[in-house]
């Protein structure tokens, strides 16, 4: 690693020379090495899933749930430090209770200008707030943002994937450390993702249901997961959709065991034609 | 205070106006007139002192708080049944006596899971209404969230109404109640809950519940009904101890007919929530035939003969 002993790692609030913030790349790093979540935008709604390495064998099964709901309509699942990925969702909260409070309607996670470009900026000119800003999204990567600024603090150690219904439709989105965040069809986060993402690839995005989702997701989470290597894993996973009348909620534990045999038949099919 | 329904709306007398437990009494909040100015005395540097700094001064010296209800809902029906709970509430809210909104809504449902379902019916002041229904979807959102982890308990309707009664009886403790007479309805793992709380933190849990004039008139009407089918499961002459859903109707239906006769405040368009393990069901608004002509013979309705 080329910024060690440089003195350019110290702090956040001080660039290298060729202009990179080595703190939030750190931050990063973080955020890879932990288990890998999973989002998938359907078509008719949404499916998060994180593998959860069984640390110890004294732990209750199905204990110690990853997935945080932020509102009725927008659930959210980090990788990297725990901790920082909960205090990231209480934050979520607040901010979609705040809009309720004030709007009276649930909030987006990333406004559409309903009105043309050229009118919104005008607006803007004249002190309007962008209509961005009042997004979820924007508001919690803005939150996750300001830790990258001062020298007093330190960034966020997760990758998020944040993904709800909303008036729109299905939305997913990823923040970074860096608090950049980028609208997805679909994603994977924490060791594996590059092995995920290309699996997702394949995957019929636009048409996919929610229900077809979970068993992708399941397949997914399997075949990118190493036993030898990590040991057994948990799945979790959560989804929004015509099932859960727009609510996010757990997968019915029935769905999930026959999502996550199935995956298992499919990877000894594959094992046997090799 | 006199919050009994038929003083809704109605003007004091100046006896009735005069509390001396009222917030408005000009015992409370005097004024300061020492220590005005920046240059305060003790140990507080003096700032919220200067005059107009704090709300009793703002106020012309007293805090005025709620006496009296708008805009009001009558009263609200409840009834356990086989499959969980019924309430029934019109869709009138009334300014004094005028029937100024005709279509509102008094019956809300409040969440619905796989594991419980619960339904709020409201009389009394509907901005107050509006107020505590917002409060309690704050509540509920925020428990919501939370219970998708395991270290959180998920929300019941005996949950629901510890909080309804606790709010209302820490703002009757405030002097600056919210005017609502309420009924929660609900369904947890089965129990079926019913329970009363009003302006002022009184809360009791029965079968059949009524509020405000239907406590009169419909509770007796309710609790009858109750009673017959209950003694006839137990003497084994129909099965089960509890009112089918179609009985449950019918007795509500029977008591709102006997509420828009009697009382003034009400209207013949009424909905009936039903909450059961399958979620809130709320209907169409419906009416019931009526009969009038007895009327005519009455002095002060029909055509007068002196």
């Amino acid at each position: 690693m080329s910024s060690i002993g440089t003195g350019y790692d110290l702090s956040v609030s001080t660039y290298s020379p060729d202009g990179r913030l080595f703190q939030v790349e750190y931050a990063a790093k973080a955020a890879e090495n932990a288990g890998l979540a999973i989002g998938l935008k359907c078509s008719d709604g949404i499916v998060l899933a994180v593998e959860k390495i069984v640390q110890s064998k004294l732990l209750v099964k199905g204990a110690n749930r990853r997935i945080m709901s932020l509102d009725n309509h927008v659930g959210m699942v980090s990788s990297g430090l725990l901790a920082d990925g909960r205090h990231l969702a209480k934050r979520g909260r607040e901010e979609a209770q705040s809009y309720r409070d004030q709007y009276g309607a649930p909030m987006t996670l990333k406004v559409r200008p309903d009105k043309p470009a050229s009118v919104v900026s005008s607006l803007m000119a004249k002190g309007w707030s962008s209509p961005c800003s009042q997004a979820l999204i924007e508001r919690v990567a803005m939150y996750e943002h300001a830790y990258t600024c001062y020298g007093s603090v330190r960034p966020f150690g997760i990758s998020t994937i944040m993904a709800g219904v909303d008036k729109t439709g299905p939305q997913l989105y990823v923040v970074e450390p860096s608090g950049s965040y980028y609208g997805y069809r679909a994603s994977a986060v924490g060791k594996g993702k590059q092995l995920a993402k290309t699996e997702l690839e394949k995957l019929d995005l636009s048409n996919i249901t929610v229900k077809q989702g979970v068993m992708e997701v399941a397949r997914i989470a399997h075949l990118v997961h190493d036993d030898n290597k990590d040991g057994n894993f948990e799945l979790e996973m959560t989804w929004i959709g015509p099932e859960t009348k727009g609510f996010h909620e757990h997968v019915p534990s029935q769905l999930l065991q026959e999502a996550e045999e199935a995956a298992k038949r499919a990877l000894e099919e594959a094992m046997e034609e090799d | 205070m006199n919050h009994h329904p038929g003083a809704w709306g109605q003007t004091l007398t100046p006896h009735q106006r005069f509390d001396a437990y009222s917030s408005s009494a000009p015992s409370r909040y005097q004024p300061s007139t020492s220590g005005s100015g920046i240059v305060g005395n003790g140990n507080d540097h003096g700032f919220y002192d200067a005059p107009g700094g704090n709300e009793a001064v703002m106020a012309g010296g007293v805090v005025g708080h709620t006496q009296q209800p708008l805009v009001t809902g009558t009263s609200v029906l409840g009834l356990v049944f086989a499959d969980g709970v019924m309430l029934a509430a019109d869709n009138l809210a009334s300014y004094g006596s005028l029937a100024r909104f005709r279509d509102i809504q008094r019956l809300i449902p409040l969440e619905s899971s796989k594991h419980s379902s619960s339904c709020l019916a409201v009389g009394g002041d509907m901005s107050d209404f509006q107020y505590l229904q917002k409060q309690l979807e704050t509540m509920i959102i925020n428990e919501r969230t939370q219970a998708l982890g395991d270290d959180h308990p998920s929300l019941g309707p005996v949950q629901i109404y510890e909080y309804l009664s606790n709010l209302m009886y820490a703002r009757r403790s405030k002097m600056d109640p919210l005017w609502n007479a309420m009924l929660l309805g609900g369904v947890k793992d089965g129990e079926s809950f019913l329970g009363y709380v009003d302006l002022l933190g009184t809360t009791y849990t029965s079968p059949t519940l009524a509020s405000g004039f239907g406590s009169h008139m419909a509770q007796p009407l309710l609790r009858e009904a109750y009673e017959k089918r209950q003694a006839q499961g137990k003497s084994g002459e129909r099965e089960g101890e509890l009112m089918s859903r179609d009985e449950a109707v019918a007795v509500l239906e029977d008591c709102m007919k006997v509420l828009y006769y009697r009382d003034a405040r009400s209207m013949n368009k009424y909905q009936i929530a039903t909450i059961t393990a399958q979620g809130v069901d709320i209907s169409a608004s419906k009416s019931n035939e009526t009969e009038w002509k007895f009327a005519e013979g009455l002095r002060g309705y029909g055509p007068q003969k002196q």
